[in-house]
């Protein structure tokens, strides 16, 4: 009888780790998928000059060094760029947030005359070629007169917004930055799916509108919040539409790694390898800061969130 | 029977809609009909710079009929993109799903897993392309391993040449491992946006049907994905969008060329009004089709 359960034991642990097997496989194969083109880069980095002369020298360095971050931190003026590019990317993720999950919940559960054109704006915003975008919204924060009031009070000129954060805050603000649309599409289609039955509670309960969202709704949908939230980040990161246009001199980092050249020992030769090397430490400035994010907010898809708080 | 007004207090409710969007209210304006209002203006005429800003010589439809008629590439490029679309988008879907649901379970190097499956969206991105651009070096370093790995993937094909599959299932199958990469990025959002959706989903739910007996298989049609519909309508039609208005769409490419390249901004506007109009038919159709299929709860 003993034996019985013990082989029963033995065969669900034994099937259990072939699953594991073919799970890590299958993952192992997409790791592969990934990271290979990128896999020279990455190890190069890590080489002098003389080693990526070195015909024997392939993927484990010789005389493995930090220079080449060194100097690239050095060209890209990091320690005044990283505090500027996080702030920036983490001032427009917040409102980014704040306001789809807002639009979203109203889109999703009240009935108004503008709800329908305002779900087609969010798709029309989302299809719209970039392109189209940028000349008409420079013009706007270029010119920023605000229905001409601000010439009134400025001296009869208007502001120039350009080369500084505030038309992507202005735009994020609104839930009319890069992608917003997706974000209000998401929050709407969850705060859909949420139960009629917890509304109704809370409204007997003497919980108005906007008690209800913030009380009852609000909690729930924070595993939603938070990835919309590492979307808007990682696409504010390295976005070169909005930030390009209205950003072309600010210190953040997409902007700078655009004319980014790297620093010479020499000035006057252009050293190509230095700078591809350089380039590779770029990369890497770039993607580990998403990287170590992605790894704090993954523990939120992990925990199952009890979201509807009915039972059955 | 005459109809009884709407109630006072749902109309009440109404008025919190208008409060809850208001920030998309004033951003759709600026950021959505503003620019396409103007987009539409200058698809009807040609933009000529001048001293201080530009003037528009209004030409009718001519952009327009030029576009159909004239232009020998458009319609082909139009045909081409919704092929691919079509192809795509379901794949992508269907992978997105798999993927969520394995990465949904328990197992060890779970959390490896899911970032290897993110890096796409990082690793992919534009800056990274540029820098790249700059790049000398990887070429001269790959040709350091490439004798190896070329004599691998050469005596692969050759070998299957060998076995004597046809020329046409020997695209495919190289085709396809070149889009594995292609599928992982386009699946990225999805399958986050599916993940969420099932972190989501109440517990009790599943313990129930576990209780009332259910199998994995049933509570995975039956509880999961009724559960996660709403999100995978848009999962859907983000990939509808992303693989229109990629970066590697040929017409989205030639709305930028038009506009910033060659300066025609009337006729850029024209070839984005055109595709817009046809997108949006596409998105359209999507929705109302898989909206019957989506469950929401009220």
């Amino acid at each position: 009888m003993q034996s019985a359960a013990r082989k029963a034991k033995l065969y669900k642990a034994s099937l259990n780790l072939a699953v594991n097997i073919v799970r890590w496989a299958f993952f192992g194969l997409i790791a592969f998928v990934v990271i290979y083109p990128l896999f020279t880069e990455i190890v190069t980095v890590f080489m002098t000059k003389e080693d990526t002369y070195n015909m024997a020298v392939r993927y484990i360095p010789r005389n493995f060094t930090l220079k080449n971050f060194a100097d690239a931190w050095d060209s890209l003026e990091m320690e005044k760029t990283y505090p500027m590019t996080i702030l920036h990317a983490l001032v427009v993720t917040l409102l980014n947030v704040a306001s789809c999950t807002l639009v979203g919940y109203g889109l999703a559960r009240f009935k108004f005359a503008l709800n329908k054109p305002l779900t087609l704006l969010c798709v029309l915003g989302l299809v719209l070629p970039p392109d189209l975008l940028q000349i008409p919204l420079f013009n706007f924060f270029r010119n920023f007169n605000l229905f001409g009031l601000i010439p009134l009070l400025n001296h009869g000129e208007p502001l120039n917004f350009i080369d500084t954060m505030v038309p992507n805050i202005v735009l994020a603000a609104v839930a009319a930055g890069f992608r917003c649309g997706l974000y209000i599409l998401i929050m709407r289609q969850f705060f859909n799916g949420m139960p009629k039955e917890m509304e109704e509670a809370a409204a007997i309960d003497a919980c108005g509108p906007i008690g209800t969202f913030f009380r009852v709704m609000l909690p729930g949908a924070k595993t939603m919040m938070i990835t919309i939230g590492l979307f808007s980040f990682v696409w504010i990161w390295t976005d070169c539409d909005f930030n390009y246009n209205f950003m072309r001199q600010a210190n953040i980092l997409p902007v700078l790694l655009r004319d980014f050249n790297g620093t010479t020992a020499d000035a006057t030769i252009v050293d190509q390898t230095s700078l591809s090397l350089q380039a590779y430490a770029g990369i890497l400035f770039l993607v580990v800061p998403l990287l170590i994010l992605y790894l704090f907010t993954q523990r939120y898809f992990v925990e199952s969130v009890e979201r509807s708080g009915l039972v059955g | 029977m005459r109809r009884r007004k709407t109630g006072s207090l749902e109309r009440k409710k109404g008025l919190y809609g208008y409060l809850f969007t208001a920030p998309f209210i004033v951003g759709s304006l600026l950021g959505v009909v503003y620019p396409i209002v103007l987009s539409l203006v200058y698809s009807f005429g040609n933009l000529v710079p001048q001293d201080v800003g530009y003037r528009i010589d209004f030409v009718g439809f001519q952009n327009y009929s030029d576009l159909f008629t004239v232009d020998p590439d458009f319609l082909r490029q139009l045909v081409e993109t919704l092929q691919r679309t079509l192809l795509k988008v379901p794949v992508a879907i269907v992978f997105s799903f798999f993927l969520a649901c394995v990465l949904n379970s328990e197992f060890p190097g779970r959390g490896f897993a899911r970032t290897i499956l993110f890096m796409p969206l990082i690793l992919f991105s534009k800056p990274v392309e540029i820098l790249l651009s700059k790049d000398t070096l990887s070429t001269q370093m790959a040709s350091k391993s490439a004798d190896a790995s070329v004599m691998i993937s050469e005596r692969f094909v050759s070998a299957l040449e060998e076995a004597g599959i046809g020329e046409g299932l020997m695209n495919f199958l190289t085709a396809s491992v070149d889009n594995i990469g292609n599928l992982l990025y386009i699946s990225v959002i999805p399958t986050i946006i599916i993940l969420a959706g099932l972190q989501s989903v109440s517990r009790s739910l599943y313990e129930a049907s576990y209780v009332e007996g259910a199998t994995a298989w049933e509570v995975l049609w039956k509880i999961s994905l009724p559960m996660i519909s709403p999100l995978l309508l848009v999962s859907v039609i983000y990939c509808v969008i992303d693989s229109f208005t990629g970066v590697e769409n040929v017409i989205i490419n030639r709305v930028s060329y038009e506009c910033f390249t060659a300066f025609r901004f009337g006729s850029g506007s024209a070839v984005a009004w055109s595709y817009i109009v046809v997108v949006l038919a596409i998105v359209g159709i999507v929705f109302a089709i898989a909206n019957r299929f989506v469950s929401y709860d009220n």
